[in-house]
C-alpha cells in the first residue's frame, strides 16, 4: 500500500506563508533527519547535532515567512546551505574550542550510534566470513586503507574485496533490520538510528 | 550528478568514509537531501562502517580470532536453557498428567456425589414442610356480602397477634353450575392480590383462605370475577381490617 502523499517543497513554503501550522510540521518531518544526520557527522556530538537542527530549522521558517526564499522549489538547497552555515558557526564556536574539539578534523565515526543491537548484527555478519576475509574488511574499515593496497597485500583481486564487502554489508544488512524490527515491535514503533 | 552514477559507483560508502573529493561530498549531500533511497543508505553506511570500526577495535576482524566464540558464547546459555525449559516442561506435563489430573478428577466426582446428596436432602426437607400442616386456632373469619347498601359499615375482619392466615367467606348471587371465579382485594393506596380457582362451595358461598401478612389495617375493595371473563364483574365488596 503506498504512503501519504507527500507535499512538494512548493507546496510546503506556501503552507507556512498561509499561516498553515501543519507546512512547519511537514517541512521539519521532511528534512530535520538529513540535517541532524549531516551536523552529526561533521560535529561527533548528539548534543551540539540537535542544537544545530533546532537553530537550522528556526531560521528557514523565518526565512519563509519573510519571503526571503528566492524559489519555493530550491527549499531543498536552501535548507542544506543554512544548515552548514550553523554548522560551521558551532565549529567555529569559542564554546566548542573551550572543550577542546578541534574543528579541522572531519568526523568519521560516531561512537553513539554504534549500540548492542549494531555490535550483535557486526558479530553475526563476520562470523559467516572466512579468517582471510575478516582480515580483508579489518584492513578495509579498520585500518582505513584503498581497494588497492589491500588487494596487493593479500595478493588477490579488487573485484575479490568489493564482493567480500558487498556480502559482509548484505548479512549486516539482514540481521541489522531483522533486530530493529523486533525492536521496534518492543517498542511499538519505529525508530530513526541517526 | 545521476542517481544511477552515485549507485553504481558506490558513493554512499565513499561519503561514509570521508573519502570523497569536497565538491563531490558537497553534491551528494545536495542529492541526498532530496533523494531518499539515498539518504536511507547513507544512514546504514554510516552504522556499518561505525560497527566494522568497532569491531576492529574490539579485535573481532583478526584473522586468527574465530568470532563463533561470541556466538557460542551466547548460542550455549540458550541453548542450556532451552533444554532445561525443556525438561522442566516435560517433568511439569507429566505430573499434571499421571498425578495432578487424576486425583483433580477424582476430587471433583467425590464434590458431585456430595452436592447430589445435599440437593437430595433439600428435596426431602421441601417435601416435608410443605405436607406438614399445623393445625391454628381461632382463625379469623370474614363474612362480605354484596347486597349491603353504600351507607352500611363495611364487613370487618379483626387480625389477631398469633394469626397467620384469616379465611374470607363471600356470598354470591346465583351463577351457572361449574363456573369458576377469581377475586381481587385492592387496598386503598392500589396496592393488591389475587387469589383464582375459586368455586362455590356447598352452601352456596365461596371460601379462601389468605395469609394476614398481605392485610396490613386498612379498608379493601373486594372484587369478583368469573375466571374466563375477568373483565366482566360479578359483585364489589368492602372490607376493613384492624389488626389487635
Amino acid at each position: 500500500m503506498d504512503g501519504p502523499v507527500q507535499a512538494t517543497d512548493a507546496e510546503l513554503v506556501y503552507g507556512v506563508q498561509s499561516g498553515d501550522e501543519s507546512a512547519g510540521t511537514d517541512l521539519f518531518r521532511k528534512y530535520s533527519e538529513r540535517v541532524f544526520y549531516l551536523a552529526l557527522r561533521e560535529l561527533r556530538s548528539m548534543a551540539d547535532a540537535e542544537d544545530v537542527r533546532a537553530e537550522t530549522f528556526l531560521r528557514v521558517l523565518k526565512a519563509i515567512h519573510k519571503r526571503q526564499i528566492a524559489s519555493p522549489d530550491a527549499l531543498r538547497l536552501f535548507i542544506l546551505g543554512i544548515a552548514r552555515n550553523v554548522i560551521l558557526e558551532t565549529l567555529r564556536s569559542p564554546l566548542r574550542e573551550a572543550r577542546g574539539e578541534i574543528p579541522e578534523v572531519p568526523a568519521p565515526e560516531v561512537a553513539e550510534i554504534v549500540d548492542d543491537d549494531v555490535r550483535h548484527s557486526i558479530q553475526a555478519a563476520i562470523g559467516r566470513l572466512k579468517p582471510r576475509e575478516r582480515e580483508f574488511l579489518r584492513l578495509h574499515y579498520y585500518e582505513d586503507l584503498p581497494k588497492e593496497e589491500i588487494a596487493r597485500r593479500l595478493g588477490v583481486d579488487e573485484e575479490r574485496v568489493r564482493l567480500v564487502k558487498s556480502r559482509s554489508l548484505k548479512s549486516f544488512r539482514e540481521m541489522y533490520r531483522r533486530t530493529r524490527k523486533i525492536a521496534d515491535t518492543k517498542r511499538g514503533g519505529p525508530s530513526l538510528k541517526v | 550528478m545521476s542517481h544511477e552514477k552515485i549507485q553504481r559507483e558506490g558513493w554512499a560508502e565513499e561519503y561514509v568514509r570521508g573519502r570523497l573529493a569536497p565538491e563531490d561530498s558537497a553534491a551528494f549531500e545536495e542529492h541526498y537531501f532530496g533523494c531518499d533511497r539515498c539518504f536511507a543508505e547513507v544512514q546504514e553506511m554510516e552504522i556499518f562502517v561505525s560497527g566494522m570500526k568497532d569491531a576492529g577495535r574490539r579485535g573481532l576482524l583478526n584473522p586468527e580470532l574465530d568470532p563463533s566464540p561470541v556466538s557460542a558464547g551466547w548460542l550455549m546459555p540458550a541453548f542450556l536453557f532451552a533444554v532445561s525449559a525443556l525438561l522442566l516442561l516435560a517433568v511439569g506435563l507429566g505430573y499434571m498428567l499421571f498425578i495432578r489430573l487424576p486425583n483433580s478428577e477424582a476430587r471433583l466426582q467425590t464434590a458431585l456425589a456430595e452436592s447430589h446428596r445435599t440437593e437430595a436432602q433439600l428435596a426431602e426437607l421441601n417435601a416435608r414442610a410443605s405436607s406438614e400442616a399445623v393445625p391454628q386456632a381461632n382463625v379469623p373469619v370474614v363474612i362480605l356480602t354484596a347486597d349491603r347498601s353504600a351507607n352500611e359499615p363495611a364487613d370487618h375482619l379483626t387480625i389477631g397477634k398469633r394469626t397467620t392466615e384469616a379465611l374470607l367467606w363471600i356470598d354470591i348471587p346465583p351463577q351457572p353450575a361449574g363456573t369458576q371465579f377469581q377475586i381481587t382485594i385492592t387496598a386503598a393506596d392500589g396496592s393488591g392480590k389475587t387469589i383464582r380457582g375459586l368455586e362455590r362451595n356447598e352452601n352456596g358461598a365461596l371460601a379462601a383462605s389468605i395469609p394476614v401478612n398481605d392485610l396490613a389495617a386498612g379498608t379493601y375493595v373486594v372484587r369478583l370475577y368469573p375466571a374466563q371473563a375477568p373483565g366482566g364483574m360479578i359483585a364489589e365488596y368492602r372490607m376493613t381490617v384492624s389488626r389487635e
